[in-house]
């Protein structure tokens, strides 16, 4: 069935609203800027993970720390396990499985619930992290617990990273939630979901 | 698909439906700003689906779906009446001729804003329509029944009709 008869006079006038706008050479030139920078994110991320694995593995190889195998598998493990959970957070989140409404909000969903849900397994990560440290730390150098907490990099981590990744993660699963529930109205409204 | 292909394929399908996408987004966002973000957000996610397209429906039915998805997500990142608050709308003058009324750019503005303030299920049903889209590609666009088109068509039609100033 074609509309044309249904909506007649207001097609024309549609058509002669033309908001201004970037052209496609434009558009294109945006849509690199944006994929560049969506790679130079990955590659960022990566390559910290790469470089803290590679300073540590360096410390052990040149003997500059005690037992420093020890440390650097702790370091190896602790980071495959929060890779895995990263992983495990994303699974299915790169693309909705076709370009339907649906399977759009359903993906759109599950990206922000994912966002909601890595706020406290960051933090409980970190804090896991900043636990493994400071147990290492006291057999390693035999120091006291209080002693290790007045180290300025346990101070560093703990009373000054700590607090500001909890706070950034605190507020992106705050906007996340906050968006899931947008979604959900959307998608009562839309697709009677 | 090699780049070459995906290259011709995002010009060709921008090049002819560019206009028809920036009437769709003033249709959702309020300011000049947002609307130029939500065409380059469309721009990218075309960019980043022209693989995974197979040709089971056409070009065109492809884009709007990947623009409305686009237009969708834009109102999930902000409170649902933001941009209705953002518009200067102008009601319309009862007193008007339709001659009046049908003669200028005003004209055309008064429609985009009436649309903006459509619910969303029947402002997304009737920019497809007024974009020429037939009922079976507005429903594929929107994955809706042809019936649930013809319906959701005919209030948005009478609601732009009393919004515009003429009978329903």
């Amino acid at each position: 069935m074609n509309t044309d008869d249904e909506l007649g006079d207001l097609r024309q006038l549609w058509r002669a609203a033309s908001p201004a706008g970037a052209d496609v050479t434009a558009l294109r030139c945006a849509v690199d800027a944006q994929t560049r920078h969506q790679v130079q994110v990955t590659f960022i991320a990566v390559a910290i993970n790469v470089a803290v694995l590679g300073w540590g593995l360096w410390r052990v190889l040149a003997g500059r720390v005690e037992q420093g195998w020890n440390s650097f598998v702790a370091t190896l493990i602790y980071s495959a396990v929060a890779w895995t959970l990263v992983l495990w957070l994303t699974r299915g989140l790169r693309a909705p499985r076709d370009e339907s409404t649906a399977a759009y909000l359903d993906v759109a969903i599950r990206r922000s619930r994912a966002h909601v849900l890595a706020a406290p397994l960051g933090v409980g990560v970190y804090i896991v992290g900043l636990a493994i440290g400071i147990v290492m730390r006291m057999a390693q150098s035999g120091q006291e617990l209080g002693d290790v907490l007045r180290l300025p990099q346990i101070i560093v981590t703990g009373a000054i990273v700590l607090p500001i990744y909890a706070a950034i993660m605190g507020v992106t699963a705050l906007v996340h939630h906050r968006r899931l529930r947008r979604l959900r109205a959307l998608q009562r409204s839309l697709l009677g979901g | 698909m090699d780049r070459h292909t995906r290259e011709t394929q995002f010009h060709a399908l921008l090049t002819a439906n560019l206009p028809a996408l920036r009437r769709l987004a003033a249709s959702y966002a309020g300011r000049m700003a947002e609307q130029e973000d939500l065409v380059q957000d469309i721009a990218l996610a075309l960019w980043q689906a022209l693989p995974r397209f197979r040709g089971e429906s056409s070009s065109r039915t492809f884009l709007f779906r990947i623009a409305h998805n686009r237009c969708l997500s834009y109102l999930s990142r902000r409170r649902i009446n933001d941009s209705l608050d953002e518009l200067e709308l102008d009601p319309a003058d009862p007193m008007a001729s339709p001659e009046q009324t049908l003669d200028n750019q005003q004209a055309s503005q008064r429609l985009l804003q009436a649309v903006h303030r459509l619910p969303l299920n029947h402002r997304q049903v009737v920019v497809l329509a007024l974009e020429d889209l037939d009922y079976q590609e507005i429903a594929a666009v929107l994955g809706i029944s042809e019936n649930n088109v013809g319906v959701r068509l005919n209030r948005a039609r009478a609601q732009l009709r009393i919004a515009l100033g003429e009978d329903p």
